[in-house]
């Protein structure tokens, strides 16, 4: 079964996303309300793929990045990241510390659910998605 | 506030000439510096950046055509306004002149008052100029923060609406009651900061009306701190204010509700959960202090700096920022400073902040004590 990070600390967004991907890709989601504790509940739960918002409190999502990218056992792991900012030199910036993609917010749930999708698809992990 | 003197920098290889113009601008209060042909002006204006070059056409060398054309070409010396000094009078010389980036001309022989007239008009120019660029530039950086934090509270609110028109009779009565609450939050958080928006936009084009009033100090806050009750309560934040006396300030009603509700919220937003907002006045030196004082996360010294900055909070805006921390703030001292009231803080980081709103005392109300 796939599992899903969701690491937001907005509280509408996290049952949102936890919504829409369990219904979309019968995923299991764990989550968190800022990157430190995000970053606690990665190594714990080791999922397959993080979405993480940019504009958080205690450690923001580009920090949060930064500590998944140094970490030996997760620097691979699919990162994309939320953000309400579409600035294409910060988008740019993101891209190049090598997260998979970004979602544009507010959320629209085809692009996010097609969005996680490609990303999947090309990270051979949409095969652990359960058709239902 | 007292201005610097003017730089002014003059190009000239006629020395009679040069002496004059520079007589002429000394005795009106610039500092003259001098180049006595191209290739000397280009170093300088690049080393001095002067307010205002007067610029030769005719001089050995590099003509002063040429030297403007690349002045203008340079992102230091580009906006410096050139006025050519020339005893060309010929129609294309003159077009030339424009063309090559000048603001004006002056004919030699010229009068000492044309020239004093010309040089005041472009410095007057650029400065209104320099003004409009700034105010435009803050105005940018303003839109773009306020839909930064604008997209936030609605991307909530309309996942979450999508969730209960969707599938509404799949929910528990908890669940709903939850997400309206959630909800209710964003929206508040949405429709403040629209507030924000168009006070501040108001008072930015001049349409802002100050309109002075009796306000009663207690009353207003006591108002205030009810509208936020329920946000209070879902961090279980106590909000304590125990003025007993009522207080009358004459000052604009509009911009004390605003500051005091900035000032609350931020408070509530920035104080963990079971925390404590204490909220007091007293009147002391002629001033009514306003405390807004919370036991939340306070500031790290670096952010103290930046607090009242527009430019600083966009800089930083994506890493450190908490959904509309700043804006308010930065709207609270412009507004206060046309009332002729003050705001300032104190705040240690994991301890909390106190923030401050000063009122002058009004001579004719200053010892009325209402009492409730």
């Amino acid at each position: 079964m796939l599992k899903i990070l969701i690491i937001d600390d907005d509280e509408g967004i996290r049952i949102y996303l936890n919504n829409i991907v369990k219904k979309g890709f019968a995923a299991e989601t764990c989550q968190a309300e800022n990157g430190l504790k995000g970053l606690g509940v990665m190594r714990h739960e080791k999922p397959d793929i993080i979405l993480l918002d940019i504009s958080m409190p205690v450690m923001d999502g580009l920090k949060t990045l930064f500590a998944i990218r140094s970490d030996k056992e997760f620097n691979k792991t699919p990162v994309i990241i939320l953000t309400a900012n579409s600035d294409k030199e910060d988008i740019a910036k993101l891209l190049a510390m090598g997260i998979s993609d970004y979602i544009l917010k507010p959320l629209v749930k085809e692009s996010v659910l097609e969005r996680i999708k490609k990303v999947l698809e090309k990270t051979n992990l949409i095969s652990k998605v359960e058709s239902n | 506030m007292i201005s610097r003197p003017k730089k002014i920098l003059i190009v000239e290889d006629d020395e009679v000439s040069r002496l004059l113009t520079s007589r002429i601008l000394e005795a009106s209060g610039f500092n003259i510096y001098n180049s006595f042909n191209g290739d000397e002006a280009l170093v300088e204006a690049e080393k001095l950046l002067p307010d205002l070059i007067l610029l030769d056409v005719s001089m050995p060398g590099i003509s002063g055509f040429e030297v403007c054309k690349i002045l203008k070409n340079k992102k230091e010396t580009k906006d410096i306004p050139i006025i050519f000094l020339t005893g060309k009078t010929e129609y294309q010389d003159l077009v030339e002149g424009f063309l090559v980036g000048g603001v004006d001309y002056i004919k030699k022989p010229f009068n000492k008052f044309e020239l004093l007239a010309r040089v005041n008009t472009h410095l007057e120019l650029k400065k209104s100029k320099d003004k409009i660029v700034e105010q435009n530039k803050i105005k940018d950086k303003f839109f773009s923060i306020i839909a930064h934090d604008l997209k936030s509270p609605l991307s909530s609110l309309t996942s979450l609406a999508e969730i209960m028109n969707e599938e509404f009779s799949d929910l528990s009565n908890d669940e709903i009651k939850k997400f309206i609450g959630l909800i209710y939050n964003s929206s508040r958080n949405v429709l403040s900061l629209i507030e924000n928006l168009f006070t501040w936009s108001r008072s930015q084009i001049g349409t802002l009306e100050i309109v002075n009033e009796e306000i009663e100090i207690r009353h207003e806050i006591k108002r205030s701190i009810e509208s936020f009750r329920s946000s209070a309560r879902d961090k279980n934040i106590e909000i304590v204010f125990n003025n007993e006396h009522d207080l009358v300030i004459l000052s604009d009603g509009k911009i004390f509700k605003l500051v005091i509700a900035n000032l609350i919220s931020n408070g509530i937003k920035f104080t963990n959960k079971d925390g404590l907002i204490e909220i007091s006045f007293h009147q002391a030196n002629g001033k009514v202090d306003i405390n807004i004082k919370d036991n939340g996360i306070g500031f790290e010294n670096e952010d103290k700096e930046k607090l009242f900055k527009l430019e600083s909070h966009f800089n930083t805006r994506g890493t450190n920022d908490e959904k509309g921390t700043g804006l308010g703030l930065i709207l609270c001292k412009e507004l206060l400073s046309k009332v002729g009231a003050q705001i300032s803080f104190i705040s240690e980081k994991d301890k909390g902040s106190c923030f401050t709103v000063s009122y002058l005392c009004n001579s004719n109300l200053s010892n009325e004590l209402v009492n409730q």
